[in-house]
């Protein structure tokens, strides 16, 4: 696959009750994802080749006593609901990620760092192995921007993972499309090309930065378009204006 | 479907390690039903009045993820995901135990709730004091409303209907007793409290498919629950002799300490601190 979008990221302030609402909405399945100390996320597999929502969200409120600017972010972004506040691409090799990382002036996030603490790991123990980049004090999300993984080992990922067996659940076959802020010119600047863009099934809608919704095929079933209001509504992504600081 | 066949594939693999508990489980939970059927028969009133049995214990804790994995690795117990309570903005990890009962881990996970002390539960501030996973409460668990209603009228308060939304959908309707407003809640004066599956009790918490992961034992029951106070103490609480449920009592203030669990390689102990207020 050349870039391709991996997974997006749902920012919720309840996640139980949030994967349950969006089952019960689409009739999608999800399945109990992986957690990092004050933060877990419920993961709803699209289908082929391997797509994603993460629905994250903050689970541990004692962590609030000791605020930092990425946790006022998710409370900012999800104290009126559900908010999309990431979107990931993937690409195939180590080479791909390190391309885009000199593109970005950064460095990678390794997939084998061997701290526990750095990674999020499932029910079970097991750490998805991932690199992604860019690296920066603050993630590019908070700017409505999207970021690049690469995982050495497919074989366990998240969107090949068994869901709850929720009622009347539909088969996903994919993302069709994702509907983005901005322009196409917007991202090719920041992908550092259009013929990135080109790969990608993207429609821009021209409001503020980050995504709006997301169409997925299913099996006999109409296309199932989750529409949810992008982050930077809520958090206006100047405010991150120098997010490479 | 892909993710079905490989839910399949997963209930296959858990299947070893939970069968025995969903068979034991299963058959206790109908030879209960069966008894409280016949006897309701027998009387011509609806009315049964067996003993009540453990249904569960409660772990109160900041973090539901970070308490359930480093139980499940210290004790090698399984657990799933318990989905959420609709009362209070809170998320759950279920363990089963074995013998139809099962460890309920939860924690608050609703951020916002942190600006309307009302939404909190009271055993959230214990666990933070403590600074530890706390054991909050235990739950017995009677196979009729009428037996349940009679339990709540004998300690001065009425049945309360607990939603509960498990992972996989259709909400659970769970009544427990003693509530009501005269009354405190029981847990937090270490008493225990009763409760009666209105809905879904073929899919109990105690007899699912736990997450599968390396080395796990497999939960063959309780074998004693360590309980502050008295044996008289608790048998006038209970109206029932406390050896039915494998209670032990530690003399120290009301609430639970301990609990030791049957396994296919021993007993397995998990103690924590009592989360019970005595002031």
């Amino acid at each position: 696959m050349p870039l391709h979008i991996d997974h997006i990221s749902l920012a919720s302030p309840h996640i139980f009750r949030s994967a349950d609402t969006l089952s019960k909405e689409t009739g999608l399945g999800y399945w109990t994802g992986e957690w990092l100390r004050d933060s877990s996320v419920n993961i709803v597999p699209l289908g082929p080749p391997g797509n994603f929502i993460e629905i994250s969200g903050i689970i541990d409120i004692f962590s609030l006593r000791k605020m930092d600017e990425r946790k006022q972010w998710i409370l900012d972004i999800t104290e009126t609901g559900d908010h999309f506040n990431g979107l990931c691409l993937g690409v195939d090799s180590m080479d791909e990620l390190e391309m885009f990382a000199r593109h970005w002036k950064s460095t990678v996030n390794r997939a084998d760092n061997p701290d526990p603490a750095a990674h999020f790991q499932r029910a079970n123990g097991y750490i998805l192995p991932m690199a992604s980049t860019p690296v920066g004090k603050r993630t590019v999300w908070m700017a409505g921007l999207p970021n690049v993984y690469y995982y050495p080992d497919r074989t366990y990922h998240s969107s090949g993972q068994p869901t709850h067996p929720v009622p009347n659940q539909v088969q996903p076959t994919g993302i069709k499309w994702v509907e983005v802020g901005g322009t196409a010119q917007d991202m090719a600047d920041w992908l550092g090309g259009m013929q990135y863009v080109e790969m990608l099934p993207l429609k821009f809608n021209g409001k503020s930065l980050g995504v709006w919704a997301v169409c997925v095929g299913a099996v006999d079933h109409e296309d199932i378009v989750i529409r949810r209001p992008a982050a930077s509504e809520a958090v206006p992504t100047a405010k991150f204006a120098d997010w490479r600081s | 479907m892909t993710h079905k066949i490989s839910r399949r594939a997963m209930l296959r693999n858990t299947a070893a390690l939970t069968t025995g508990v969903v068979a034991a489980t299963t058959a206790k939970l109908r030879a209960a039903d069966a008894q409280g059927a016949a006897r309701a028969t027998a009387t011509g009133t609806g009315t049964a009045t067996a003993p009540a049995v453990l249904d569960h214990v409660h772990i109160g804790c900041t973090n539901v993820y970070a308490t359930a994995f480093d139980l499940m690795k210290a004790t090698k117990i399984g657990h799933y995901d318990g989905g959420f309570g609709t009362n209070i903005v809170t998320g759950q990890k279920t363990m089963p135990l074995g013998g139809g009962v099962y460890l309920e881990i939860e924690s608050v996970v609703d951020p916002f709730a942190t600006s309307d002390a009302r939404l909190r539960p009271w055993w959230h501030a214990r666990a933070v004091s403590m600074k530890s996973p706390v054991f909050s409460g235990v739950c017995l668990r009677v196979n009729t409303m009428d037996e349940l209603k009679e339990i709540a009228k004998r300690h001065g308060g009425v049945a309360r209907l607990n939603m509960h939304t498990p992972s996989d959908g259709p909400p659970v309707k769970c009544w427990e007793a003693p509530h009501g407003p005269n009354i405190r809640n029981p847990w937090e004066t270490g008493q225990p409290t009763w409760c009666c599956w209105e809905n879904r009790l073929y899919s109990h918490p105690s007899g699912q498919p736990v997450v599968n992961a390396p080395g796990l034992v497999v939960p063959m029951g309780v074998a004693w629950i360590e309980m502050g106070g008295t044996k008289a103490q608790m048998q006038a609480w209970l109206d029932q002799n406390p050896d039915d449920l494998k209670m032990k009592f530690n003399g120290k203030a009301p609430g639970v300490y301990a609990i030791g669990v049957k396994t296919d390689v021993g007993d397995v102990e998990i103690r924590r601190p009592s989360a019970t207020r005595t002031t």
